[in-house]
């Protein structure tokens, strides 16, 4: 029985029983399913379903390696041409995923190597080979509470941004994580159905402080009646309003020095730091004016509010937004990666979910592998050690097995 | 969220054809295309070949105040949709909305407030509130309805560079119309194409086929004309990368480009070695070109004018900033759109 085939087993075993646990989207029988099968290449698309009971019929008997719907919504969600499904509308969603973010644990525990000159290495892959330029490049990566809590900090970003900026319900706001390395956030407010793709992308932008035009921002607060930096404003204004707070009060020499500021920005912001504050609490941004009339003065503000956008800035995978057509991870099936299930998140115990508890379904009956690769010395909360056999929980040996580094030893 | 009481004239009617109103008041006239063979069906002929030719030739749509209240402009713009509906030319459908949109545009900015929110939520169930800045009353358009109508994503186009409360942005009278005019457009396009959809229910009457065979002697020069400059130009155009190639096609299809976009397509053909004349060909396509104008802005960013300064073409990122960015898997490679020929051109050596 080869591995896959070992995993196949445990995954049939655990829908026998627990295939309930599947949350269908909404108006089920208007989506698009597709699966990848174990000991069986590509995805089978275009599946649809009446209802609850034949989609959870179908996880049992099928027992999918991965499953996933749309999130778009189709007259006729089987038919196999895009232009006959007839596409209605589709939900707003958002993937982050801590593969796109830059984050230092991944140079602990991911790994890459050359297959053109056998460089090997820890760390995230390069695009080219450093010493012979191949492209040819395999990576493993792993995901560790760490990578988890930067794509945490992403998704509350979104949802604020979602909630304060953009008026949408908390209520119409669910959280999955994603069953590897992050989470998507969906959106159900009929408003967003049909915002075309451009639309999407224009809000993806937003989220991200795109285009932020800083010159035009100061311009109308100092000239226009319609003043955007606001201390209590809930859009890009009031962020980078309360930015500019923030960087004043806690302003030291050295802090200023770090943002960019030139020399005569330190010195003004610093002789003048109560008068500023007190300014902006005021709504009075003429200080703006007097900064940018110093020497690079207007270089020095621009660096400091290029700094505050990029701290609030939400780094989402732009490209599940934007189309309009996408398969996403089926809530409640597991992901066949890792194992993981894909389960909801209560976006107030955002901060307090565990993936590596919470999402941990299958069971911990002690399996020994054979390492073959190279592992991390830590995984999931679990110590691997150095040794080349090791005894671990079945729900990590899978893990271990489909990221190529470890064999089940049989016996 | 306008509640009050709002008068919506035969004067309205006739300066707004396309909304719910005037739809109203169509109904209530009870016009038949049998009607068109009569006496008062002359004028109206005569008004629907002028609203198309108008549209063709003046990229806008004048408005003769002999129509002004009257129910014959209503008839004449039904049945000028009729006409681009039997003649199934989508590069012409653009044309007519653009200038039907443009004409629109110019008399709401004359409208008060009310009458101008009045129509976004009656025939295009917008939602609008009031909010009051710095004691003045603003309408705040909800956001959807602002990302799906900018005209271009740049400055205070950009969702980012605006005040947005709850959900609403914050915009002027002036940016409210310019929102209102793609709309409309859009919503002319939709007219066309839904009354496209039940030409089989009646039979084009002989003052109709008049009518399409005038208006296709005088379009099919100008858009072979146009067609065939974009295609000679383009040349190579396999190579380009997919974002240029995109409007170039939206060029051809006689798209009302953003300046953003036809500061991409311009600059960057200009990078090749096109010249002057070549990429103003291109723009002649466009529903609202201006020869000089287009002209002169080429000029200014192929270096010949202004500051002297020979413009790039914006880089990937830019291109992704303004909306225009449309990647392939060869895109991951590059950062600039020139790069992808470069890459392009090695592949197809390999």
């Amino acid at each position: 029985m080869s591995d896959e085939k070992w995993i196949s087993k445990i995954f049939k075993r655990y829908y026998m029983r627990n295939a309930e646990r599947v949350k269908e989207p909404d108006m089920i029988a208007r989506r698009e399913f597709g699966f990848i099968y174990f000991n069986r290449k590509g995805m089978e698309r275009h599946v649809s379903f009446p209802n609850r009971e034949t989609l959870i019929d179908f996880i049992r008997n099928k027992y999918p390696k991965h499953a996933f719907y749309s999130t778009a919504y189709y007259t006729s969600p089987e038919v196999p041409t895009m232009d006959e499904k007839h596409w209605i509308g589709a939900e707003l969603v958002f993937d982050i995923d801590a593969d796109h973010l830059e984050i230092d644990c991944r140079k602990l525990h991911d790994y890459w190597k050359c297959s053109t000159c056998g460089r090997e290495e820890r760390g995230i892959a390069p695009s080219r080979c450093p010493s012979c330029g191949s492209d040819k490049i395999s990576s493993t990566s792993w995901v560790c509470p760490r990578c988890i809590d930067a794509a945490r900090e992403e998704c509350e970003k979104v949802v604020n941004m979602l909630v304060n900026d953009l008026g949408f319900s908390q209520k119409d706001i669910e959280i999955f994580f994603s069953g590897h390395r992050g989470f998507h956030i969906h959106l159900y407010d009929k408003r967003v159905y049909n915002i075309p793709q451009e639309g999407r992308r224009e809000i993806i932008s937003y989220l991200r402080g795109e285009g932020l035009d800083i010159a035009l921002l100061i311009e109308r607060t100092l000239n226009s009646s319609i003043k955007p930096l606001d201390l209590n404003g809930k859009c890009w204004g009031g962020r980078i309003a309360r930015g500019l707070y923030e960087v004043v009060l806690t302003s030291t020499e050295d802090y200023l020095k770090r943002l960019g500021a030139t020399a005569s920005v330190r010195r003004y912001i610093l002789t003048n730091k109560d008068k500023i504050l007190e300014s902006i609490e005021n709504s009075d941004w003429e200080f703006l004016r007097e900064i940018t009339r110093l020497r690079a003065g207007k270089k020095s503000l621009f660096k400091i509010i290029e700094h505050i956008v990029s701290k609030y800035s939400a780094e989402v995978d732009e490209r599940v937004t934007i189309d309009t057509r996408r398969l996403i991870r089926l809530p409640g099936t597991l992901h066949g990666k890792t194992g993981l299930e894909v389960v909801q998140v209560d976006i107030d115990e955002l901060w307090t979910f565990n993936p590596f508890e919470e999402a941990i379904v299958l069971d911990s009956e002690p399996v020994e592998v054979e390492i073959v690769g190279n592992i991390p010395e830590r995984l999931w909360n679990i110590e691997l050690g150095k040794s080349s056999r090791l005894r671990v929980p079945l729900y990590l040996a899978i893990y271990l097995i489909n990221n190529g580094v470890a064999k089940l030893r049989r016996g | 969220m306008y509640k009050g009481k709002i008068e919506f004239n035969e004067y309205d009617i006739a300066k707004y054809p396309f909304t719910i109103d005037a739809i109203k008041r169509l109904d209530e006239i009870g016009f038949t295309l049998e009607d068109l063979e009569s006496v008062v069906g002359g004028s109206i002929s005569e008004r629907v070949l002028e609203r198309i030719l108008n549209a063709i030739h003046k990229r806008t749509i004048t408005t003769d105040t002999r129509y002004l209240n009257s129910d014959d402009e209503i008839i004449a713009y039904y049945v000028a949709i009729m006409v681009l509906a039997v003649m199934r030319d989508p590069y012409l459908d653009r044309v007519y909305a653009v200038a039907e949109a443009k004409r629109a545009f110019e008399y709401l900015l004359h409208e008060p407030l009310e009458k101008i929110i009045y129509i976004s939520e009656k025939t295009f169930s917008w939602n609008i509130k009031l909010f009051t800045l710095s004691n003045t009353i603003y309408p705040a358009i909800y956001f959807t309805h602002f990302i799906s109508n900018v005209p271009e994503q740049r400055g205070l186009w950009k969702l980012a560079n605006r005040i947005i409360l709850n959900g609403y942005v914050v915009v002027n009278k002036n940016e409210l119309c310019r929102l209102m005019e793609s709309e409309i457009k859009r919503k002319i396009l939709l007219d066309i194409e839904n009354m496209r959809r039940q030409l089989d229910l009646f039979q084009t009457t002989r003052i109709i086929e008049e009518i399409v065979a005038r208006v296709r002697n005088e379009w099919a020069p100008l858009k072979k004309r146009a067609e065939m400059t974009i295609s000679a130009i383009a040349g190579k155009e396999h190579r380009y990368p997919p974002c240029i190639r995109r409007l170039l096609q939206l060029a051809r299809e006689g798209e009302n480009l953003s300046h953003a976009a036809r500061f991409a397509l311009a600059s960057f053909l200009l990078s090749i070695g096109k010249s002057v004349d070549d990429v103003v060909a291109i723009f002649s396509t466009a529903p609202d070109f201006n020869e000089s104008i287009a002209r002169y802005q080429v000029e200014h960013i192929a270096g010949l004018r202004g500051s002297r300064k020979k413009y790039l073409p914006f880089k990937c990122e830019n291109m992704r900033i303004y909306g225009l960015c449309y990647p392939d898997e060869l895109c991951e490679k590059v950062k600039h759109p020139l790069q992808y020929l470069r890459v392009k051109v090695k592949k197809n050596e390999r």
